[in-house]
């Protein structure tokens, strides 16, 4: 028999070249090996990644203004749909699916970015130009290790609490198989590793290094106003000093923190693509969207209608939270986010929501476009924040430039600055450690960011909207890994 | 897949408009149909035609229909089935629907998405359906139905769902002559299963229900009319046709020829505004030098298909009577009856005085060149190439004065006209080295095939609306693209090499043994499993010829035969096993800015395979007194590896995708019985009949494939289970208290769609220069869901519906929403007259007088008559037919 399949072989092959063989159609839909044979089209899939992420499942609802937020207890539930997020109770059937969901498409935005990496990496089409290719190669391991971490903080228990615990795969190709589970530290070192790829792509090519141009954008090219639409050079090391705090690197975090800030004072501020938004500064940008080292764009019908849905008059109220959080009236947070016309009944109705625009985007036929909110992934805040918390934890002699950084933040907002405070009437790292608190619990109200926080500190309690607080166990901080996330599951 | 049924829609199969001419050997018109066949074989062709395949003559196909190629193979081989013929009956524009050899091999949801289809071949060379079922009936010298596991082996790829050869009429040796073939066809339409109310009845009906047709007023007026139009007589009609072939061959022992055109203007078909029409020209040329021959085969053939009607003739049928399609006053009303009316019915008669029309017109070029070679010492060679281009255009135009504009209130988007084209380019080369040997008692040959293929498919469509007015029927005339409907194109191709190793050896024709081995390289298949290997053994043993039975001279043969092999199909497309990308057009990232993303499709399967048959069969096969031939055969054949989705590890990113899994079993058992009742010159009778049992069972059903394809079952779809049939027909069963009835349970399997046996039986009679020939098929046994019953329970009254729905017994207060009753699965039993036929030889003399070398006159009726267990409407879309034809044969 072997001979005659050899025979038959010989006959087969003599004829056959396998690019012959490789035939494939042509529709609506194109094969990947023709489709990545232009340099254009890595822009494309690349495009295609941030668009995913704006789906409901992601940060389009549950990982912003969704389940996440409520379970870092700013709002409470207006109806029964989001009682389990906020109760933190995974044994509800809703919030488990729900959670499954988040765990697909998460990992179906890192297999994209996967697929493009692998033929970015292998393509033999030259690029006219290499920094496109650096940047698009920087954006996408960004990416992986951004959307990798968000899993990490959501699957894994704190890296103070178990940095040992081996939970999810670290998926770096895409295909039908999922590779080993890796333990939370080993994963952390994981999502250094391509966020320090993406930061060395980007350092040199990024155009947010020089703020933005005014010209003509062609198809294909990286458009330099849209940089905070992308995950730019600031937002990965933004990023990195997240995860070096989670980890409690407060040397690398404080490093990286600060990085952010260098735009400030390498570039004009009428080049800046992003810079603080002082009171008088943003009209009818509510999210304060010039503040956002990475915001992921909506369209109209998507988020801002959700949010508007979900903090608007029938949705959830904060009205003691509101009065008991921002104490000062002049906060522009206070002023703008909040719909206190009625008081015994306020809503978060302003911050998302469609009136909430982002001003001072010039569209591709040349007129100014308003463009509907955008979902703050990484923020100039936080890297204050950020830094700030880790000087002080790094050593109380750095208490000084930390306050230094949260008042850059406070100034914005127009209310009296720890920095005042220091030289008034003096301050201690702890009540530093308290006023950085309470900046979270404000900015980032209705951003799903505060969860994450408490998580972090493995904090017993969570304040909560009506003035209580929960009482969470490091379990409670923990989503349940979805079952056959790693191996199917044979029987049914 | 979608795309590939777009394909298809203009394919047609069904011709029974074919022009009846043909390179018919003057010889065949004087001798008996069932005789002659072996007269007609060609000494140089070398059929390779195994034990196990049924081989149809031309003879046997022009004594069951004249016309059309498809009812008559279907007759001849009870195996065959399909799903469309119950509703679109003897459609001539619709195009060759599914066809499934031996039972269904795949689940019922793939076959809807694509349907299978077998192979088709014509003269070695692949042609798609249509232009297999577009070829004319006379020139067909043998079809093959490859159902032989060793037979099957050697196609490969192509082969699990059946392979249909067709090897056609070549020249023989003489002088020049001229032929010339008339069909005269008469056709109507077989409406015997439609039993509809009569308007006041319909109108009591509503009255008992306690309902109107709307209010009292319109009730009021339809009362009032007394009109009672018989709907389906206004849309379908009697039809004469007539078909013209002219043939000049004719040869010597180097150069043969024949030149052949053929020609059926315009032929209506029996419902208003259906018309078909044939042109065909064909050219062959055969040089034979020594043991060197060399043959070119060419033919154009275009057809044009015209339907003007909109909506099936079950829309018709529930046309309530009353209504009038004549306004009184010299013209049409566009939308029928009372304006109060509940629900308002379109005239279908105002609708065929548009211009609106729905064209397909095909152009075809075949081109088959053949050489061989003798070597000497048992070798020779023989090769093949050709080349088909088919070019297939639909124009589909809706007037702006349609009906379905009523309600639009400005003329800008009001007609639309749009045009799909699709082309065909093949590419199709083989060459065989063959050795033929013998010693002693010994027989054996050996042969080595490669053959290469390479098929470029094209299809594009665009459409235009805004029309200003009736006449202006072209797209040139349209305002803008179609919103609803982007222009669309798609390609696609199909590259596939294989190697054929084949065997045999026979020792004093006692024992047999053959062997053959098939390897395919395909662009077909999933890069990760591109090789594809095929098997097939047999080995027969002839007891006729042993010496215990060698006294027994009345036995010709009896020979007990068994085989086993594999055959594939790819029901895959290339986007379920490479990484596809697709634009988010809609959805651009950020607002305004055109930035859009392109992202994949989904989870592809880099090692999905292809679908496998394995065959295996035994045959017991007889011949008693040159007098009684008889062919019995069991098969068990398991189709494997079919489509499925299968579970993905979560952290991949998707939840499934496609993948291979599941098994299949049709086991049964067909037999095929001739016997030559009476023989003497000048008389002789005959008689035939053949049946067919299969029994279809999933053998394998992976479970979360199953759980995944029952959780969103379409209304009617049956669902997966293990150990019933594919086509099990669900059902739930229902109590009745005398006055209510409510279903009870969820649907269970109630009934198998095939039958227990279908076959067929004739018989035929020579008489001097008279011939007598008849033929039915029937089937017993399996089950039909009577969708005419349930529409007798559940139907609205409003509708016209068949008679029963006036008896209480049929027509039942029903407690719950509509549901498929097991009281509406009956047992189907059916038996049609499918031919009846005479023919008149005349003599030389007789016809030497007419100057004339030969004449022949037949007469043909077909499918004149039909009766079935199963009170249903049958036609639903197109009606069925009965015809008449008149068939003339003269060589001058």
């Amino acid at each position: 028999m072997k001979k005659i399949y050899l025979l038959l072989f010989l006959c087969v092959a003599s004829v056959s070249c396998n690019e012959w063989f490789d035939m494939t159609p042509d529709g609506t839909s194109i094969p990947e090996d023709r489709f990545f044979r232009n340099e254009n089209v890595f822009l494309n899939a690349l495009t295609d990644v941030y668009t995913q992420l704006r789906a409901e499942s992601l940060y389009g609802r549950m990982l912003s203004v969704g389940e996440l937020e409520f379970m870092g207890q700013n709002f409470q539930p207006a109806g029964t749909d989001f009682r389990a997020a906020a109760d933190l109770d995974y044994a509800d059937a809703v919030f488990r699916s729900a959670i499954e969901q988040t765990f697909v498409d998460m990992y179906k935005a890192i297999a994209s970015c996967n697929n493009v990496i692998a033929h970015i990496e292998n393509t033999n089409i030259v690029f006219n130009s290499k920094s496109r290719k650096r940047i698009i190669t920087g954006e996408l391991y960004g990416l992986r290790a951004a959307l990798h971490f968000e899993l990490l903080r959501l699957f894994h228990p704190a890296y103070a609490v178990d940095p040992g615990f081996v939970g999810l795969p670290y998926m770096v190709r895409f295909g039908m198989t999922a590779s080993e589970p890796l333990s939370t530290e080993a994963f952390v070192g994981k999502v250094i590793a391509d966020l320090e790829r993406a930061a060395s792509e980007l350092e040199t090519a990024d155009p947010v290094l020089n703020g933005f141009t005014l010209g003509t954008v062609l198809p294909g090219e990286i458009d330099s106003r849209l940089r905070t639409f992308c995950l730019n050079y600031y937002a990965v090391t933004t990023l990195l000093a997240r995860v070096y705090l989670y980890k409690g690197d407060y040397e690398q975090a404080a490093a990286y923190a600060s990085r952010a800030f260098e735009h400030q004072t390498k570039v004009e501020k009428r080049y800046r693509v992003f810079y603080y938004f002082g009171p008088g500064e943003y009209g009818d940008d509510y999210s304060f969207s010039r503040e956002h080292l990475f915001g992921i764009a909506t369209l109209p019908e998507g988020f801002p209608r959700s949010a508007a849905l979900l903090y608007g008059r029938n949705g959830a109220s904060v009205t003691k939270h509101y009065s008991a959080l921002f104490d000062n009236p002049k906060d522009t947070r206070y002023r703008d986010w909040f719909d206190n016309s009625d008081p015994s009944r306020v809503f978060m109705a302003y911050k998302f929501g469609e009136n909430s625009v982002l001003n001072g985007y010039t569209s591709v036929a040349g007129n100014e476009s308003v463009l509907p909110c955008r979902i703050p992934f990484v923020k100039l805040g936080e890297a204050a924040l950020i830094e700030a918390e880790a000087l002080v934890r790094q050593s109380a002699d750095n208490i000084a430039d930390a306050a230094a950084r949260v008042a850059g933040l406070q100034k914005a907002r127009d209310i009296p600055t720890v920095a005042e405070r220091l030289e008034t009437s003096g301050l201690t790292v702890g009540e530093l450690l308290d006023a950085i608190e309470l900046e979270y619990r404000r900015e980032f109200f209705g951003e799903g960011q505060l969860f994450y926080y408490y998580k972090r500190l493995n904090s017993p309690r969570i304040p909560k909207s009506d003035g209580t607080e929960l009482t969470v166990t490091a379990d409670k901080y923990t989503w349940p890994i979805p079952e056959g996330s790693v191996n199917v599951i044979q029987a049914l | 897949m979608k795309q590939i049924y777009a394909l298809n829609v203009c394919r047609s199969a069904r011709c029974w408009l074919h022009l009846m001419l043909v390179v018919w050997c003057g010889v065949a018109a004087a001798k008996s149909p069932v005789r002659d066949s072996a007269a007609l074989r060609l000494p140089v062709q070398t059929d390779r035609v195994a034990a196990g395949d049924l081989v149809i003559t031309a003879s046997q196909i022009r004594a069951v229909d004249p016309v059309d190629l498809w009812k008559a193979i279907s007759f001849y081989d009870p195996s065959i089935s399909n799903s469309w013929e119950r509703e679109h009956g003897s459609d001539p524009v619709y195009g060759a629907g599914d066809m499934t050899v031996r039972g269904s091999k795949r689940w019922a949801r793939d076959e809807a998405v694509k349907p299978s289809r077998p192979l088709y071949i014509i003269d070695g060379a692949l042609v798609d359906a249509r232009k297999f079922f577009d070829t004319d009936i006379n020139d067909v010298r043998q079809i093959i139905i490859r159902k032989d596991p060793v037979s099957l082996a050697q196609y490969g790829i192509r082969s699990a769902d059946g392979v249909v050869e067709m090897k056609t009429q070549k020249p023989v040796k003489g002088p020049l002559k001229v032929r010339y073939m008339f069909d005269g066809i008469v056709e109507w339409a077989d409406l015997g299963s439609y039993d509809l109310m009569s308007a006041s009845e319909q109108l009591a009906l509503i009255e008992r229900e306690g309902l109107t047709t709307g209010s009292a007023a319109s009730m009021q007026q339809h009362k009032a009319s007394g009109k009672n139009v018989d709907w389906l007589n206004q849309l379908t009609r009697t039809v004469f046709r007539h078909r013209h072939k002219i043939t000049v061959d004719g040869g010597d022992d180097n150069v043969k020829y024949a030149l052949t055109g053929r020609i059926a203007p315009s032929g209506k078909g029996v419902v208003e505004g259906v018309e078909k029409e044939i042109l065909g020209l064909g050219a062959y040329i055969e040089y034979r030098y020594k043991s060197f021959r060399i043959s070119n085969d060419l033919t154009y053939d275009k057809t044009a298909k015209n339907s003007k009607l909109f909506g099936t003739l079950g829309d018709y049928a529930r046309t309530p009577r009353w209504l009038d399609p004549d306004n009184g006053h010299g013209g049409y009303l566009k939308t029928m009856g009372h304006e109060e009316d509940a629900v308002r019915f379109e005239n279908p008669l105002y609708e065929l005085t548009l211009g609106s029309h729905n064209e397909c017109r095909t152009y075809s070029i075949f081109d088959n060149v053949r050489l061989s070679l003798d070597l000497g010492a048992g070798f020779s060679v023989n090769g093949r190439f050709s080349f088909v281009r088919d070019l297939i255009r639909t124009d589909t135009y809706v007037s702006p004065a349609s009906v379905r504009y009523a309600s639009q209130t400005t003329d800008s988007y009001t007609g639309r006209y749009g045009i799909a084209r699709s082309s065909i380019q093949t590419y199709d080369g083989a060459v065989d080295l063959t050795y033929r040997g013998s010693r002693g008692r010994s027989s054996y040959g050996a042969s080595l095939q490669a053959g290469i293929f390479s098929g470029t498919y094209n299809m594009e469509s665009y459409a235009g609306v805004g029309i200003p007015s009736d006449k202006m029927g072209y797209i040139s005339f349209t305002k803008a693209y179609d919103p609803d409907t982007a222009p669309y194109a798609w390609r696609y191709y199909d590259r596939t090499v294989g190697g054929t190793l084949s065997a045999h050896y026979s020792y004093d024709e006692r024992y047999t043994v053959a062997g053959t081995a098939h390897l395919d390289r395909s662009s077909m298949l999933a890069p990760g499993e591109r090789t594809a290997l095929f098997y097939g053994v047999s080995a027969a043993w002839n007891i006729g010829r042993e010496r215990f039975l060698r006294r027994a001279d009345w036995i010709d043969r009896l020979t007990l035969s068994a085989a086993i092999g594999t055959s594939g199909a790819v029901d895959a497309l290339n986007s379920d096993y490479v990484v596809t990308y697709s634009s988010n057009i809609d959805n651009e990232y950020v607002y305004n800015y055109y930035l859009v993303g392109a992202s994949v499709n989904f989870m592809p399967n880099p090692d999905l395979k292809w679908r496998t048959l394995v065959s295996r069969s035994v045959a017991l096969q007889a011949e008693f007194a040159h007098a009684l031939r008889l062919r019995v055969e069991y098969y068990n054949n398991d189709s494997k590896d079919l489509m499925t989705v299968d579970r993905l590890p979560l952290a991949s990113g998707y939840r499934r995708n496609v993948s291979n899994g599941g098994r299949v079993r049709n086991s049964g058992l067909e037999y095929y019985l001739n016997a030559t009742l009476y023989s003497r010159p000048g008389l002789s009778v005959s008689a035939f009949t053949s049946g067919s049992h299969n029994r279809n069972r999933i053998g394998e059903l992976p479970g979360f494939f199953a759980a995944w394809y029952n959780e969103a079952l379409s209304e009617g779809e049956a669902p997966l289970s293990e150990g019933e049939s594919v086509n099990a027909i669900y059902a739930a069963e229902s109590s009745f208290d005398g006055t209510t009835e409510r279903a009870a349970g969820e649907a269970v399997a109630a009934g198998r769609a095939e039958p227990d046996l279908k076959g067929n039986f004739g018989v035929n009679v020579t008489w001097g220069k008279w011939h007598f020939g008849a033929a039915f098929d029937y089937r017993i046994g399996g089950q039909t869901f009577n969708r005419t019953l349930y529409d007798v329970q559940f139907g609205s009254p409003l509708y016209n519906l068949d008679r029963r729905a006036l008896n209480p017994k049929y027509r039942r207060a029903f407690d719950g929403e509509p549901v498929r009753l097991q009281r509406f699965v009956e047992r189907f039993d059916a038996l049609n007259f499918s031919a009846v036929q005479v023919g008149y030889v005349f003599g030389a003399k007789a016809a030497g007088k007419l100057y004339m070398r030969n004449l022949a006159l037949y007469l043909t009726g077909s499918n004149l008559f039909y009766c079935s267990g199963v009170d249903m409407q049958r036609g639903t879309v197109y009606p069925y037919t009965r015809t008449v034809t008149l068939s003339l044969r003269a060589t001058f």
